[in-house]
């Protein structure tokens, strides 16, 4: 699952590369993925549409917005969350 | 294991049992407040035995004079911890916890804006099979958000007990205490091992497994479904059942289910999170009509402005600004009266008592210790009375959101801020502030380094030793010497901090740094009634467990200063060689009295700082609080009516000669080596005692005691002997 995501990367995007007030949903996670589990278990499951809010005045963290709870996370790990656009169907997206 | 450790004994016996209800919730879920709104201030307030964990319970009464337990346990997203105060509530919940049996019933708080998060951990807890209610908190906020809830369709599909509620308005307690007698009386309330989770098609890759656990020891479906989602997606979980079990078909079994969720596009360790998100998303979406638009939005328009890339660190300035001016300004009368009170009761002793070692005793041992424990509260008080503030209304939150990128630099996450900036006014407040922070090796670390911070106890030995050593020189008529040297202590103590949190986080505290996931909840009012009892809670906190350390050690320090008398016929022969016009030891009693005794075999130690043993006697009585050293040079030095502004004082500093060599006791150089001492050393009896009383072990503050006494001590030789090798020496 993770590998085919990798070789489908040019239609997926790492949660922290979005615009606030971008909304996309959750493709996956990278392998090197930390507290991947405590992620899942608040909701951010394949499929859930996640909303960068804001970034911090400083650029880090991030504000995502994620079945109505906002959460505050570092773009590190921002940066192993997948996502792939709303607007387009996974296999239409060009760049 | 000490009286407040006890714990209330395993299913206690039936003619006057109590029944333990504990109360499990996601963080901010708004569990303490429905603690304190069941428990009211009947709460007691222990560790669990040999960690920082805190175990908060509280008594119901019910009918019948029948006693309900309430147990807050520490805030959890799921059965499956991640640190050490989640392992806890955890095991206390599935009945591994050695120091605390499972409860008899469990209320899940959930937020009802938030329902699909909540439900994750609610029906985990209803798969162990304990009596669950779940009681939906925020109910008014629901309401606002336009958001509606089928209360009974909730209780029926999850086939428990669900009260709506909501804590901060006092709605529904009534109905939940209801519950919770009637549990009281019947017992069980009926499940029947049914499961939730058979409801979603995927769920079928468990039921070869489901079968196995109920031939192998697990009869309700709910636990075997439970199980097989567990030992499909945590691989520790399978290794247990094999140990257990030896050679069986199990391995087997859990590798065709995880290849059929391969199959449909699940990695196996989501297996678990999948299937329950899975089911509670059908609940929710049968239960729930969500508005078009959700609550969010006030909150956003508030943070359009308090996040703001610009506006948001400066506001934040001005609000942190003008919280701790008011805690300064605010806690300064109280603390003035305290110390008005006390010494007027000192007195008040003095005449009723004849002069002699019990009054002496009384007014400069217990008195004084008693004032070195009260002077403590008002800052505490102010502290957390704006801290309940920041924490209720969500501002605390986002502080640390702005300040976290700066942090995280030293390992630590922006929670940290709030404490460290607080023990600029004192440690004390400031390492009780550490509670705020969720991660306990961000605590613990934020713990150690918050003494750095210069405190206002350190001012008082800033300011006399500047006023008296530091030339009043200006540099190009910007820079004044004495308050550059004065910028320069209080950068010091945050270098140190800096220095050693990167330190301790190397060496001594290891283990994960913190990823920082945390929530920004959205703003509140807040509820004053619950700010006073956290209010109230800090202060008990502290004048119960520190108080009798930092009471004890006062009197300690009074009678290491006041004993051995001088005897009689010596002090008549030194009046006598004194009225005769002749050299007198003016140091007499003090050296001989048990500090003096002390400063002397300590002189040695601290000769390469700079130090003689009369600043060594400073040292161990300013171990009482920093600024005590003041006081006690002045007693040194036979001077009366003394502060660290009084000409008096510094003269007698400035004065004070080596017998043996002529030379001056105190230079630039000392003074400075001496403030580099003040700025690292711990010499603060009630920072290690709040610091015994937040970790609950003397192992902490003994380290801190040293590894800060350690770095005093390089940091002010270097100073000195470096300063005297470049020729300052004089």
């Amino acid at each position: 699952m993770k590998t085919q995501l990798k070789s489908v990367s040019d239609r997926v995007f790492s949660l922290d590369d979005l615009k606030p007030g971008e909304e996309a949903i959750i493709a996956g996670y990278r392998d090197d993925i930390a507290d991947e589990l405590r992620l899942l278990e608040m909701g951010l499951i394949i499929g859930s549409v996640v909303r960068l809010v804001k970034f911090a005045p400083f650029g880090d963290p991030i504000q995502i917005r994620v079945r109505g709870t906002d959460l505050s996370l570092r773009r590190a790990l921002a940066k192993s969350i997948l996502t792939r656009p709303t607007h387009l169907n996974r296999y239409e997206r060009r760049n | 294991m000490s009286a407040e450790t006890k714990i209330a004994p395993y299913r206690s016996d039936v003619r006057k049992r109590v029944i333990r209800v504990a109360l499990a919730g996601n963080p901010n879920s708004g569990k303490t407040t429905v603690f304190n709104a069941l428990t009211g201030l009947r709460q007691k307030i222990a560790n669990y035995p040999g960690v920082t964990i805190e175990r908060k319970s509280g008594i119901l009464t019910g009918p019948d004079q029948q006693t309900f337990e309430i147990i807050d346990l520490p805030g959890i997203y799921s059965l499956v911890p991640k640190s050490l105060d989640e392992q806890i509530a955890v095991d206390i919940l599935t009945g591994t916890c050695p120091m605390e049996p499972p409860p008899d019933l469990v209320v899940v708080v959930a937020d009802v804006t938030n329902l699909a998060r909540n439900l994750y951990l609610c029906t985990q807890i209803i798969d162990i099979g304990l009596p669950v209610v779940l009681a939906l908190n925020m109910m008014d906020l629901a309401r606002k958000m336009h958001l509606k809830v089928n209360v009974e369709g909730l209780a029926r599909r999850l086939n428990i007990p669900v009260v709506p509620i909501s804590a901060k308005q006092m709605e529904g307690l009534d109905t939940l205490k209801e519950t919770l007698f009637m549990f009281g009386q019947k017992g069980a309330n009926g499940r029947n091992g049914h499961t939730i989770l058979k409801s979603v098609e995927l769920a079928r890759v468990c039921e070869p497994l489901v079968e196995w656990f109920q031939q192998h020891g697990i009869a309700s479906p709910a636990g075997a479904y439970a199980e097989a989602l567990r030992v499909i997606s945590q691989p520790e979980v399978l290794e247990r059942w094999q140990n257990r079990n030896g050679q069986s078909e199990l391995p087997a079994l859990v590798e065709k289910a995880r290849q059929e969720l391969a199959e449909r596009g699940i990695p196996w360790k989501q297996a678990e999170v999948r299937i329950r998100y899975a089911v509670i998303d059908q609940i929710c979406a049968q239960n729930i009509t969500q508005p078009e638009r959700t609550g969010g939005e006030l909150s956003e328009k508030i943070d359009r402005v308090l996040t703001h890339k610009y506006f948001g660190p400066v506001i934040m300035f001005l609000i942190l600004a003008t919280m701790f001016q008011s805690i300064y300004t605010w806690a300064e009368v109280p603390m003035n009266a305290i110390e008005n009170g006390l010494s007027l009761l000192g007195q008040q002793i003095e005449r009723v008592l004849p002069p002699g070692p019990l009054q002496d005793m009384l007014v400069n041992g217990v008195v004084a210790g008693v004032g070195a424990v009260l002077v403590f509260l008002p800052q505490i008080v102010f502290l957390f009375f704006f801290l309940a503030i920041l924490e209720d209304t969500g501002y605390l939150a986002r502080v640390a959101f702005i300040m976290d990128r700066f942090m995280a630099k030293i390992g630590l996450s922006g929670q940290s801020v709030i404490p460290l900036l607080s023990s600029f006014a004192c440690a004390v407040p400031g390492i009780m502030a550490t509670r705020t922070i969720q991660n306990q090796r961000d605590r613990l670390i934020t713990i150690l380094v918050a003494p750095f911070m210069s405190c206002s106890a350190r001012l008082p030995v800033y300011t006399l030793l500047i006023g008296a050593f530091i030339p009043g020189i200006w540099f190009g008529g910007i820079f004044y010497l004495p308050g550059l040297v004065l910028l320069l202590m209080y950068l010091l103590g945050m270098v140190a901090a800096v220095v050693s949190a990167t330190i301790l986080q190397k060496f001594v505290i290891k283990g994960q740094t913190t990823n920082f996931i945390m929530e920004l909840p959205s703003y509140r009012v807040p509820v004053w009634r619950f700010i006073f009892y956290r209010v109230y809670e800090a202060g008990k906190a502290f004048v119960t467990n520190a108080g009798k350390i930092i009471l004890a050690v006062s009197i300690v320090l009074w009678f290491l200063a006041s004993y051995p008398k001088p005897d009689a016929q010596h002090v008549q022969e030194m009046q006598g060689l004194a009225k005769a016009g002749q050299q007198v030891d003016n140091f007499h009693e003090i050296r001989q009295s048990y500090a003096g005794r002390l400063g002397q075999l300590i002189e040695p130690a601290i000769r390469p700082l700079g130090f003689d043993w009369k600043i060594g006697i400073g040292l161990i009585t300013s171990f009482a609080a920093r600024e005590v050293i003041v006081s006690t040079l002045a007693t040194i030095y036979n001077l009366q009516d003394v502060d660290e502004t009084s000409v008096d004082l510094r003269t007698a500093l400035q004065r004070d000669t080596y017998p043996d060599t002529g030379k001056p006791v105190f230079t630039p150089l000392v003074a400075l080596s001496l403030m580099v001492f003040f700025v690292l050393a711990c010499q603060c009896m009630s920072t290690l005692a709040i610091v015994r009383r937040e970790t609950n072990t003397w192992r902490w503050p003994i380290f801190m005691f040293f590894y800060m006494l350690l770095f005093a001590y390089l940091a002010s030789f270097t100073v000195f002997q470096v300063g005297t090798a470049l020729g300052f020496g004089s």
